[in-house]
């Protein structure tokens, strides 16, 4: 093969370089598969699908005014109900598996970028009141996409992840003429449900029995520092927007799973310093639906001892619409009294027999 | 800073090329010399400033007495000058790299509960300390020549060869910063680093961080593995350190080139090595040397017999060994390799006749085998690793090692391609061709100083860098440390 002169060869590949990765960013920031630059294009098909990306750039470019967010357990809220329900122009951005404070990052970040948001749906996990304010299970966050410095935009523009699980799924969306996920179908799953799916990963005779059992000093402190450090933080930031908060309604084997552990009392009192505190604020609805005993008594809604199918969403929304399970500071106690009543006597051989 | 990383590549090393031969070219030297030196503070310091305040205080220190030792003919003052360089070194090094696996071990064997300091270890301790003490060394010896400030601290802190070798004498590269020719840019130097970057960046990102994620599943599921996996996992550590160390030093040698300062060559194809003597005649080749420069022929070298002999190749690797890392794994790795080479000295492997192929057979799985020690958290974790590879049963790779491989965006490109189906039916195949394919690079394929000098400038290996750098720069997303960083 015919030699060059060093100097040709040394321009030649840098430009060859330099070409190709501008080729490579501009590529990126056009079809911007998480929105970090621009919303989407009329001309582009999109997929939706990776939250931890894709949210962010949802709260920086969609127009809306109302949100949804929350962890699996809100997955399979539709926006298109809320909106026909509240008359609002809402999006979902949700996080399987997110901690409190993960969620409340995210929903200041939205709050912050979009003056226009005044309702926000929010699904509080009840199994993560005693967990510390920072708790997360996930470490590699694409902070370069939450932040608004433009250097650190070089993990996006130059990433093959990126290229691969973002920009290659929309052009080829695009191509075949797919139309975008829509907000309804973003992020929804549909499983199996019944005992017998519920049964496939809660097994009673085998709970973690190793857990601790008081509601002493420490716990409180946790649940208070979880709650203010996250929900009030943001809530009290905000208050002219108002929040519709609430504790999804595990099945009846999430209540037997604490009865088998002896901590339904512990978990008790935690829901009651975190509603005593939630209560504080004036721009927060607060809604409890453990006593929807027919759904939450019935394995034939959910697919796990927690996870409940689309339609149970559904009902939330209208429930929360229409004003059911509200939690106030003259019925609280009250409402307490009979949860505890509830799911202290239930029997709960009989689900299984 | 690491090299495999955006701001690097796209800021800081053009800055420096640019900065270090403008200056040069304006005919300010001395500036250029300190943006040098600015540079790699900057290097040193991007991560943990507290770092660079230890950097400096210990190359005012050394520098200081070695002026002194130079500006004084009285030998007990000399003498008295290298002890304290040597003693402060030395104490600054174990005090930030040994002295809690001193206390813990003083704790078990005297029963006492002397609390420990955990303190991070700043990067390229080791290699700064040991750099430094040839200087030390040598101005006692008279092997200096006289140096300035700038020229000592541009030369300990030059960023190629700051963290992570190769261990370069003042001799080496101080003329280098003199020589009037190295001053303007030389294309045919510039090529050349660029296309060793290329190799050495290409290396680390796309095989030696693939390596690890298999690496990383199987040292922390030890219990988990077969025979078959664990031997897999072995292999892989040998490839990941390999290709780690291979490709910081192709980077280290490549920018080197591009500003005109040649480093010396550390890594030669060790794979290749048919004795563990001849291994360590090939890989960290600059720490070999400084071991046989200043412990083994000061010890006597083999000067005083055979007895002597091997008890100072043995104390050469135990010394190796504690200064890879403070734990007995790396001591025990260090006397495995000791004790090779003395068994190899009194056997004289090279005079036997086996085929060649066959002792590099040989010495390729002492190495790794070696290696494991190395990688494992505890002398305990690898005698586990030892057990399931002796006694955990053939059978399938472990799951997760197999899986991670599928997650790779490579492979999931292949599956496009229509291999879906066959990898499905072989979900080892992946891991295993990578794997093979790896091994019989390391095995047979030219070394990067030698592609480096015999380059030729066509379109074909303009493009192999080209493609090399870009594929690597959209590969950097997770950014992960170099293993020899630790040492």
């Amino acid at each position: 093969m015919k030699q060059q002169d060093p100097k040709k060869w040394f321009t030649k590949c840098m430009v060859t370089l330099a070409a190709t990765l501008l080729f490579t960013a501009l590529v990126v920031i056009i079809t911007d598969p998480y929105f970090h630059y621009h919303k989407p294009f009329s001309f582009l098909s999109y997929r939706l699908y990776e939250e931890r990306y894709i949210n962010d750039g949802i709260s920086r470019h969609f127009d809306f005014n109302g949100l949804i967010t929350g962890t699996s357990m809100a997955q399979n809220f539709k926006p298109s109900e809320m909106d026909a329900l509240f008359g609002t122009l809402s999006v979902k951005e949700v996080f399987s598996g997110a901690g409190y404070q993960e969620l409340a990052q995210n929903l200041d970040r939205a709050l912050a970028r979009n003056q226009d948001l005044k309702t926000v749906i929010w699904a509080l996990d009840y199994n993560g009141l005693l967990r510390d304010p920072d708790w997360k299970q996930y470490e590699s966050y694409p902070d370069y996409l939450y932040d608004d410095n433009p250097f650190n935009d070089v993990s996006y523009l130059f990433n093959k992840a990126i290229l691969y699980h973002g920009v290659l799924p929309n052009i080829a969306m695009t191509i075949s003429g797919q139309p975008s996920t829509t907000m309804d179908e973003y992020s929804s799953w549909q499983r199996p449900t019944g005992l017998e799916q519920i049964l496939q990963s809660y097994d009673r005779n085998n709970v973690n029995m190793n857990v601790v059992r008081e509601f002493g000093e420490k716990e409180r402190e946790t649940v208070t520092r979880t709650i203010t450090e996250n929900v009030l933080a943001v809530v009290n930031k905000y208050p002219d927007t108002d929040f519709y908060i609430f504790y999804p309604p595990y099945s009846i084997c999430y209540w037997d799973a604490l009865n088998i552990k002896g901590t339904l009392p512990k978990q008790l009192q935690a829901e009651q310093c975190a509603t005593e505190l939630l209560l504080t604020c004036p721009n927060v609805r607060l809604y409890n639906f453990f006593d929807q005993y027919e759904v939450v008594c019935d394995p034939g809604y959910y697919c796990d001892d927690g996870h409940y199918s689309a339609e149970i969403n559904s009902r939330i929304l209208t429930w929360i619409a229409g004003g059911t399970g509200l939690v106030t500071k003259d019925n609280y106690l009250q409402k307490l009294a009979v949860e505890k009543d509830f799911y202290s006597n239930y029997d709960y051989d009989s689900i299984y027999n | 800073m690491l090299f495999n990383s955006y701001i690097f590549l796209f800021l800081f090393f053009p800055l420096t090329l640019i900065g270090y031969y403008g200056l040069n070219h304006a005919g300010r030297h001395k500036a250029a010399l300190a943006f040098l030196t600015g540079m790699s503070m900057w290097f040193y310091g991007y991560n943990n400033i507290h770092y660079l305040y230890l950097l400096i205080f210990s190359i005012i220190i050394n520098f200081s007495l070695s002026y002194a030792m130079n500006r004084t003919g009285s030998r007990p003052v000399r003498l008295a000058f290298l002890w304290l360089g040597i003693l402060m070194d030395i104490g600054i090094l174990f005090y930030f790299k040994y002295f809690d696996f001193f206390i813990e071990n003083f704790n078990i064997a005297f029963k006492t509960d002397l609390a420990l300091l955990h303190l991070v270890l700043p990067l390229g301790i080791s290699f700064y300390t040991f750099q430094q003490l040839s200087y030390v060394i040598d101005s006692y010896r008279g092997e200096c020549s006289s140096y300035s400030f700038l020229e000592y601290a541009a030369y300990v802190s030059f960023f190629p060869q700051l963290i992570a070798g190769p261990i370069v004498y003042h001799s080496e590269l101080i003329p280098q910063f003199r020589d009037e020719r190295n001053w303007k840019p030389d294309f045919d130097n510039l090529s050349r680093g660029l296309y060793a970057f290329a190799l050495g960046l290409a290396k680390k990102v796309l095989v030696a961080d693939t390596f690890s994620k298999v690496v990383g599943i199987g040292y922390s599921n030890i219990t988990e593995l077969n025979s078959s996996s664990v031997l897999l996992v072995m292999v892989c550590y040998s490839l990941q350190i390999y290709f780690d160390f291979s490709g910081y030093c192709d980077m280290a040698y490549g920018m080197g080139y591009m500003l005109g300062l040649k480093l010396p060559v550390n890594f030669n194809s060790p794979y290749k090595a048919d004795s563990i003597s001849a291994f360590w005649d090939r890989w960290h080749m600059t720490l070999t040397r400084f071991f046989t420069k200043y412990i083994y022929i000061p010890l006597g070298g083999n000067r005083k017999g055979k007895a002597r002999t091997c008890t100072n190749v043995l104390a050469v690797f135990l010394v190796s060994g504690l200064w890879h890392g403070a734990n007995w794994t790396f001591i025990l790795w260090g006397a495995m390799h000791g004790i090779v080479s003395v068994f190899e000295r009194l056997v004289n492997i090279p005079a036997l006749k086996i085929p060649k192929f066959v002792k590099v057979g040989i010495t390729f799985l002492l190495v790794t085998f070696a290696w494991s020690l190395f990688r494992a958290q505890s002398v305990s974790d690898a005698l586990l690793l030892w057990n399931q590879l002796f006694h955990g049963g053939a059978g399938s790779i472990y799951q997760p090692i197999t899986d991670s491989f599928q997650d790779l965006i490579e492979i999931s490109f292949l599956y496009r391609a229509g291999l879906g189906s066959i990898i499905s039916r072989f979900p080892y195949l992946p891991v295993v061709t990578f794997t093979a394919a790896s091994l019989l690079a390391c095995f047979t394929m030219r070394n990067t100083q030698e592609k480096t000098s015999d380059l030729k400038f066509t379109n074909r290996t303009l493009l192999t860098a080209a493609g090399l750098m870009f594929w690597s720069i959209i590969s950097l997303s997770e950014i992960s440390e170099f293993l020899y960083f630790n040492f």
